[in-house]
């Protein structure tokens, strides 16, 4: 097992999303999000009154149950790491299979989250604060951001690097983006990838204080937008070196280098993001099917966002924002969202790949330029190869856009 | 992290490496007030809430340096220097020609908090430019499984890696769990 820091020639080699499992506000399993994601199901988000003291929050929530963490793993267990095994438990039987194929010590670990399990931290100091002691069942390594990493490595028993990438908002996709070249480099045979992020009092007061969030569901692009809706969720991925099937083909990724809390304006590091991901793809804008937007419904992004996709794809792309269905679902919505075009191009069939709608109340921004949303219920006609993007922009100015691939027949 | 940063960087870098950020601990100590703050149902301050991400040094590095380029940050608990190693060579993979600016550090960690590992409590930052040709220390890392419970040195696995550059030995392996990195030079 070497890895050679001189071989570093960006040579396409494969890289297969095998499976997926997925935990939303839309339910569990692919089976069970897919018709809702379809169908444009804005019914799933729960209000709550004990996160931001004095406001109901719209947030979407994932639904329980969540399974319990095996006995000698007690010390992880944080609704965190509840989710990302929830997710883990759908394709675990391909994973073990896998393992066993190429050896513990060949398959890697590496999740995004931007959260962890401060929610637990939360309870803990919020406990201490009345008592003096930290709660029985708190452990650090629930709030540690190499716990989101470690756990699941510890559940699968794989031995291969494991390790977390934290950069907010983009988290999930960064994680993506390195599984892909930890592959390439030939460190492992197979990674176990993806993003997790739970809901928690941290995010909803801290982004309330920005004023970032809306009152009701979020609505992105609309000349009505008012902010974003807080989501959770898992999403993990098994990325072997499979030809065919679902493949990563491309990763663009930029810095705005402009603040840390807001977008630059311009959209210069979302629209590097997307331009060298499809360098990274060999692909024209032209070739690309459709657009999984970061769209979180706040003014900023959205301005943002549609001026820099504008200047990238002219106002042909059909696009969407999925967060009005989940929610904003942070470290983990770079994974999250990739796996829902994930579902997409596994639905792709005689030629028909069907979009994702955008579910927003139709009123356009004149103030920004237009984009081609999708149309509930369109596909796109399509030969040859699939391509999707998916974007994704966090705090620190911290771009990353992913493009899947599928070759057809499927 | 700042400080070892641009330490760290010839005057022309600062914009152009791509960056990893790694700690082990990130923000966590700075978060304690926050949650200390949420239990008393106080509201929180929009700044301290933006710089309480695990990327926080990563943005702010890139903000003050200019930089646009390709930017990580990344925790792996006791082993993480050696995941932040790997880390930068999957980014010298996604962008073979640009040097990487790879910075770890940490600060003891909250004495509210422990960790179940005895980890060295010394606050640290050591920054590396790494790249794939071109002047400095040439080595080759080599992943491996660890034979028998290997001796630790008292201090962060970044500073004894900085140690084994600055002497003559002609390797080194470092990772605390079942998975060794071994550099050897070359």
């Amino acid at each position: 097992m070497r890895a050679d820091a001189r071989t570093g020639a960006a040579g396409a080699s494969p890289c297969a999303l095998r499976a997926v499992g997925i935990v939303t506000a839309l339910g569990h399993g692919v089976e069970q999000t897919w018709p809702r994601l379809l169908a444009g199901d804005q019914s799933r988000f729960t209000r709550r009154t004990d996160f931001v003291p004095g406001r109901t929050l719209l947030v979407g929530e994932a639904p329980l149950p969540l399974p319990s963490l095996p006995e000698p793993l007690r010390r992880f267990d944080c609704r965190n790491n509840r989710l990302s095994l929830a997710a883990v438990r759908q394709i675990e039987k391909t994973i073990r299979t896998v393992v066993e194929q190429v050896g513990a010590e060949r398959v890697a670990v590496v999740m995004g989250s931007s959260t962890s399990g401060v929610a637990a931290a939360e309870q803990a100091i919020a406990h201490r604060a009345r008592t003096g002691v930290l709660p029985d069942g708190f452990d650090y390594v629930q709030f540690e951001l190499g716990g989101v990493a470690e756990f699941l490595a510890r559940y699968l028993d794989v031995s291969g690097p494991a390790y977390t990438l934290s950069t907010a908002c983009s988290s999930g996709a960064k994680a993506v983006a390195s599984a892909r070249s930890l592959l390439a480099l030939g460190l492992c045979d197979a990674v176990v990838t993806g993003g997790v992020d739970s809901l928690c009092r941290l995010t909803a007061n801290g982004f309330s204080a920005l004023a970032a969030v809306a009152h009701d569901v979020c609505n992105p692009f609309s000349l009505n937008r008012r902010g974003l809706t807080l989501g959770e969720g898992a999403a993990v991925f098994l990325m072997t070196k499979d030809p065919g099937g679902i493949q990563v083909v491309g990763v663009g990724e930029a810095s705005d280098a402009h603040h840390m809390s807001a977008p630059d304006p311009d959209g210069a590091g979302a629209e590097a993001a997307m331009r060298k991901a499809l360098a990274d793809a060999r692909a024209l804008p032209a070739s690309i099917s459709y657009l999984n937007l970061h769209g979180t419904g706040t003014p900023l992004n959205d301005a943002m966002e549609s001026q820099a996709v504008h200047r990238v794809f002219v106002g042909a792309l059909p696009c969407s924002s999925t967060k009005p269905l989940v929610g904003h679902t942070l470290g983990a919505s770079g994974a999250i969202e990739l796996a829902f075009c994930w579902m997409m191009l596994s639905r792709l069939g005689n030629g028909l790949l069907p979009l994702l709608p955008h579910c927003w109340d139709g009123v356009e921004d004149p103030g920004l330029p237009r984009l081609r949303f999708t149309r509930p219920g369109e596909r796109a006609r399509l030969d040859g190869r699939a391509l999707v993007m998916s974007n994704s922009f966090g705090f620190g100015g911290n771009n990353c856009t992913i493009v899947l691939g599928l070759d057809q027949p499927w | 992290m700042l400080h070892v940063a641009y330490a760290c960087c010839a005057d022309g870098d600062v914009s152009s490496v791509s960056t990893v950020f790694a700690s082990r601990h990130g923000e966590a100590t700075s978060t304690v007030p926050l949650l200390e703050a949420l239990a008393r149902e106080q509201p929180l301050g929009a700044a301290s809430f933006s710089h309480s991400v695990h990327n926080t040094q990563a943005g702010l590095f890139s903000i003050a340096a200019k930089n646009h380029q390709i930017s990580s940050a990344l925790a792996a608990g006791a082993d993480t220097f050696p995941c932040a190693f790997l880390e930068a060579l999957a980014i010298l993979r996604r962008d073979p020609d640009r040097r990487i600016l790879l910075v770890v550090a940490d600060e003891p960690l909250h004495s509210v908090f422990s960790t179940a590992d005895g980890e060295p409590r010394i606050a640290h930052g050591v920054a590396f430019i790494v790249g794939r040709d071109g002047e400095g220390i040439r080595t080759r890392c080599t992943l491996g499984r660890r034979a028998a419970l290997a001796q630790r040195a008292p201090w962060p696995q970044v500073v004894e890696f900085l140690r084994w550059l600055l002497s003559d030995e002609p390797s080194l392996t470092l990772g605390t769990g079942a998975l060794t990195w071994t550099w050897a030079r070359e």
